[in-house]
């Protein structure tokens, strides 16, 4: 009978392996894992693509096909009301109080940084542009994208969960049009009033703690923003507030419409909507700023 | 008037329907027993050309609805009118607006004739003071009663109701049960009703339908269904606790 020399005596210890050897170990596992029943690291890449471009792709058609729906927005008025209401008016209060505080802490700290250097009156430039060009937009594309965008794939995807939009479908009522493209439309219009309210009141938040506290007059305040500003700020807050507004209707609504039918299902629609919405508005803001660069 | 014809459709793994056929005649009331999640739901989905087969026909006065897109597709639609197990209400649109949401939707009917016949169906139903409520305002009965005049608002010519009297009462199960015999009676259409409560199928049924592992195993008036020999049949009626000489295979 013969004996196996490398197996160790019942009882020892097994040799302590190096960590290139557990390394190699860890990923011999992971990319075998298929052979177990789990999807290996290309599996799990691969049906992550698809998942994207499957998402990407729905997204575009709903886009155009809510597009093509606004041929009827005047007969969805009164829906479009309501929503502009829901959309709109009642996330005014959360846009106005973080423009504010957003204009306030731009000019404490602008104002901390050009003072040493007797140019403190330049707040006003600096808090102007940075409100117009780009914090504006961007912070009220985001406040809408976490308020509003979340609202409506909860909505919508628990509408599927409780089959209604299975009862619009049975009515032979089309839901992009009877759900969608009213929210579409009041994004398009709600997001840019709401980004101009932004830049309007982070300006003035910024002027009250220039003159409070880094003691800069109202009139060199505003005499340096409006010698800063030139109408294409306001043309690029205005355009980039339209395509976020889109944006975060697409994908909210989009989510909505695909989310699982279980209340599970509805959570990751959500949470799908917010992260979506976040990641498109970095990645657009940048692109419409170097077209709009390009153009002036 | 409604045929499904060796009909497949699976969810991954799931074989729901497996070779479901049927024939509904013209204004009869036909209802689909059998257990949960088990396709009764998703054969009413195939007849209103909500969901497409893997093979099959499924035709409604002969025309094949699985082959139908847009127009065509809508226009069958027409034809029905369905009531969902959870009423379906859209919930920031009062019981009114709810039940004029297909006029205002699919018809160029002006308001008056639009509230005319909204009136009309919430009377019928017995909600002629509950039109302003809201549906989160509303018992469950008056929200399954609004389903129906939903349903029926279009005059429709085909009414499919799924599970009726799920989540009632046994009273207010009765008047909803009343309400399917008294809608067959006054406006002659056909229905289909699919439930597992069998005290409704007995008493709207001409005839009844047992689907089990994804085929009609049994069609009968509701009497010849009372007396059937089919062991999975009895189980069912009888409520009886799965014995593995009957019990369904998995599907």
């Amino acid at each position: 009978m013969g004996v196996d020399n490398h197996a160790p005596p019942p009882g020892a210890q097994r040799p302590r392996r190096g960590i290139l050897e557990r390394t190699g170990a860890a990923f011999s596992t992971l990319w075998s894992a298929g052979v177990t029943g789990h999807r290996n690291v290309l599996e799990q890449v691969g049906a992550g693509a698809l998942r994207l471009t499957e998402a990407i792709g729905h997204d575009a058609l709903l886009f155009a096909r809510s597009v093509v729906a606004c041929g009827g927005a005047f007969r969805k008025r009164r829906e479009i009301a309501r929503q502009m209401f829901i959309c709109g008016v009642m996330s005014f209060p959360v846009v106005v109080l973080v423009a504010i505080f957003a204009g306030a802490v731009l000019a404490l700290q602008a104002g901390l940084t050009l003072r040493p250097y007797g140019i403190a009156e330049k707040i006003g430039a600096i808090v102007a542009a940075s409100m117009t060009r780009e914090m504006g937009p961007i912070m009220c594309a985001l406040i809408l994208a976490g308020r509003v965008g979340s609202a409506m794939a909860a909505e919508l995807g628990t509408m599927r969960v409780s089959e209604e939009i299975d009862a619009l479908h049975a009515m032979s009522i089309d839901p992009v049009r009877f759900l969608v493209m009213p929210r579409l439309v009041t994004m398009f219009v709600m997001a840019p009033v709401l980004t101009v309210f932004a830049d309007l009141i982070g300006v003035l938040g910024g002027a009250v703690v220039a003159y409070h506290q880094v003691g800069v007059s109202y009139t060199a305040y505003f005499n340096e923003a409006e010698n800063v500003l030139v109408l294409v700020d306001l043309n690029s807050s205005v355009i980039k507030a339209m395509v976020f507004g889109t944006l975060i209707a697409v994908v909210g609504c989009g989510r909505g419409l695909r989310a699982a039918s279980s209340a599970e299902g509805v959570g990751k629609a959500t949470k799908d909507s917010v992260v979506a919405s976040f990641i498109l508005i970095i990645i657009f803001n940048y692109l419409i700023t170097s077209i709009v660069q390009h153009l002036y | 008037m409604i045929d499904l014809i060796d009909v497949y459709k699976a969810f991954g793994p799931k074989q729901v329907l497996n070779g479901f056929t049927l024939h509904v005649e013209r204004g009869e009331t036909f209802v689909i027993i059998g257990r949960n999640g088990i396709g009764k739901t998703v054969t009413f989905k195939h007849i209103m050309g909500l969901m497409k087969p893997e093979r099959g026909q499924v035709l409604v006065e002969g025309q094949d609805i699985t082959k139908l897109r847009g127009r065509e597709l809508i226009a069958e639609r027409d034809k029905f009118g369905m009531v969902f197990q959870g009423c379906a209400l859209l919930n920031w649109l009062t019981v009114t607006e709810n039940v004029a949401l297909p006029l205002r939707e699919r018809t160029r009917l002006s308001k008056r004739e639009i509230d005319d016949r909204v009136r009309e169906k919430l009377t019928l139903m017995g909600l002629q003071s509950a039109g302003h409520l809201y549906p989160a305002e509303c018992s469950g009965g008056m929200k399954k009663r609004a389903a129906v005049a939903r349903a029926i608002v279009r005059d429709p010519e085909i009414i499919l109701y799924d599970e009726p009297t799920a989540g009632l009462d046994p009273i207010m199960a009765s008047v909803v049960n009343d309400l399917i015999i008294e809608l067959r009676q006054k406006l002659q259409i056909t229905a289909m009703v699919v439930t597992h409560d069998m005290l409704s199928a007995y008493r709207v049924a001409d005839r009844i339908g047992m689907l089990s592992g994804g085929q009609i195993i049994e069609i009968g008036t509701p009497d010849q269904i009372r007396n059937s020999q089919n062991p999975i049949v009895r189980q069912f009626i009888e409520g009886r606790v799965a014995d593995p000489a009957v019990a369904e295979q998995p599907t």
